[in-house]
């Protein structure tokens, strides 16, 4: 194994880690992960040595994530009964089903912006000049995103503790 | 160490929250003083620590696991196979050019709800658009359940508990929420509103039948209507945002309603056609139902993702 390869492989469960917290989707997120891996070792010529090799690959699987959910729009079909009610027949995944009163919920609610950075500075805690290179934004907007997004998060988990807990009756 | 006294801001908080000040011990020492002093800066770094904390917490487990082959065997450059996720997305491609050819190659649902079809609905809530926005220029909020709150009022007429989306991220607000269609074909309508005055209708409907939940693009009756299906419940969006918004927005109330959960067992409705398994549950007044023996609890330990 190359160099290049060694250092793209200690980053791998980071860019997984990520990956899944953005799409809360083990299956999204791996096939996020391997177009990033492919993308990367197809543009390696790109890379400079000097460079963050961690900055380069986020800001590669951010951009992969962004193309996916380009893709993913939803997508028209006449208005036939069959159609509508066969489209995606497949068994979804249980997890959304639980109640999912936790970090991870209100984050699905804020806009994808906010949401990613707030993961790059929790999750890996890069920092804001980092986050701003992944992402190709100014440090200010970084900034002025986690603000915005951690205050969304505070009134969302602020509403959730004041909601009425259901209980399990035996 | 020479004292800073250079006023602290938020980006000072911010940096202190997530430990960047560490390699600054002179601006991380005059922040800690204003902190002693001000309560509600004290707070805000506090909120911001706790949410950092949560966030590793939940996803902490995913660094620990094992790299699955198919990306070692990508970053050997060698194929690798692709995930259910891509192949699905291929097969709703291929279904929707069959189905778009005119031709059905597949059997009739078997996962209404009485004499409901899906087009029946599509159409119906695309009818209903707008009579809703009728209905949305007079309304005043008032009686309205706070959205996120679980909506009571299809008590005895579906054994589920939903909460009405919380649209406030995205600037509406919930003004008016109706029962349309008769008992035995149900739905429910929700208005919102946003303060430019854009309209969004939400239909919901029971369904019984475990399907995927592709947000799909349809137009009736010169309505453009989003649908999906998720678990129990069948949804139509329609609004008066155009475009991209009119998508986006869709996605917002898509991840919205995935709080909905299953309480009891399939609408009477739907039982009809599978049994008498289980009779409706009734629903608080408070709008909270009690969890039979043996469902998941909403204070249960977290599972952490799928």
């Amino acid at each position: 194994m190359d160099d290049l390869r060694w250092t793209i492989a200690r980053q791998m469960p980071h860019l997984r880690r990520y990956a899944i917290a953005l799409t809360r989707n083990r299956d999204e997120a791996d096939d996020l992960v391997q177009d990033c891996l492919e993308r990367a070792l197809r543009k390696r010529h790109l890379w400079r040595r000097r460079g963050n090799i961690r900055s380069w690959l986020f800001r590669i699987l951010y951009r992969t994530h962004i193309d996916h959910k380009r893709r993913r729009k939803p997508i028209t079909v006449p208005a036939s009964s069959e159609v509508i009610d066969h489209v995606d027949a497949q068994a979804p995944d249980q997890e959304p089903r639980l109640e999912c009163r936790n970090i991870a919920e209100a984050l699905d609610r804020l806009p994808d912006d906010q949401r990613a950075v707030i993961l790059l500075v929790a999750l890996e805690g890069m920092s804001y000049d980092e986050v701003a290179d992944v992402m190709g934004i100014p440090i200010g907007t970084v900034r002025s995103r986690l603000s915005r997004g951690r205050e969304s998060l505070r009134q969302l988990r602020a509403s959730e503790t004041a909601r009425p807990r259901l209980r399990r009756v035996k | 160490m020479s004292k800073d006294t250079e006023a602290i801001g938020e980006r000072d908080l911010m940096a202190y929250a997530d430990g960047f000040l560490d390699a600054d011990p002179a601006r991380k020492a005059a922040v800690e003083r204003h902190l002693e002093r001000d309560a509600g800066a004290h707070g805000h770094v506090a909120e911001i620590a706790a949410q950092n904390e949560e966030i590793r917490a939940f996803y902490g487990r995913a660094l620990a696991e094992p790299v699955p082959a198919r990306l070692q065997a990508a970053l050997s450059g060698m194929p690798a196979a692709r995930s259910r996720a891509t192949l699905r997305a291929a097969s709703v491609a291929a279904l929707t050019v069959i189905a778009a050819g005119g031709g059905w190659i597949f059997g009739q649902s078997d996962g209404g709800v009485g004499n409901w079809t899906p087009d029946r609905f599509v159409t119906s809530a695309a009818l209903h658009h707008g009579e809703a926005e009728a209905r949305n220029a007079m309304a005043t909020g008032a009686g309205i359940a706070p959205m996120g709150k679980p909506l009571a009022w299809l008590n005895q007429k579906i054994s589920l508990e939903i909460a009405a989306p919380d649209l406030s991220v995205e600037g509406f607000t919930l003004v008016d929420k109706e029962k349309i269609g008769t008992d035995s074909d149900p739905t429910v309508r929700l208005v919102y509103r946003a303060a430019d005055d854009t309209t969004l209708n939400l239909f919901l409907r029971p369904r019984w039948e475990e399907r995927g939940d592709h947000i799909a693009r349809t137009q009736a009756n010169g309505v453009t209507v989003h649908y999906w299906l998720d678990g129990p419940l069948a949804f139509a969006l329609t609004t008066d945002a155009a475009g991209e918004d009119a998508d986006r927005l869709a996605a917002a109330v898509h991840r919205s309603v995935k709080r909905t959960r299953l309480m009891e067992q399939p609408p009477a409705t739907a039982l009809d056609s599978a049994g008498s398994r289980a009779m409706p549950m009734t629903v608080g007044s408070d709008g909270l139902a009690p969890l039979p023996a043996g469902t998941v609890a909403a204070d249960a330990p977290d599972r952490q993702l799928n």
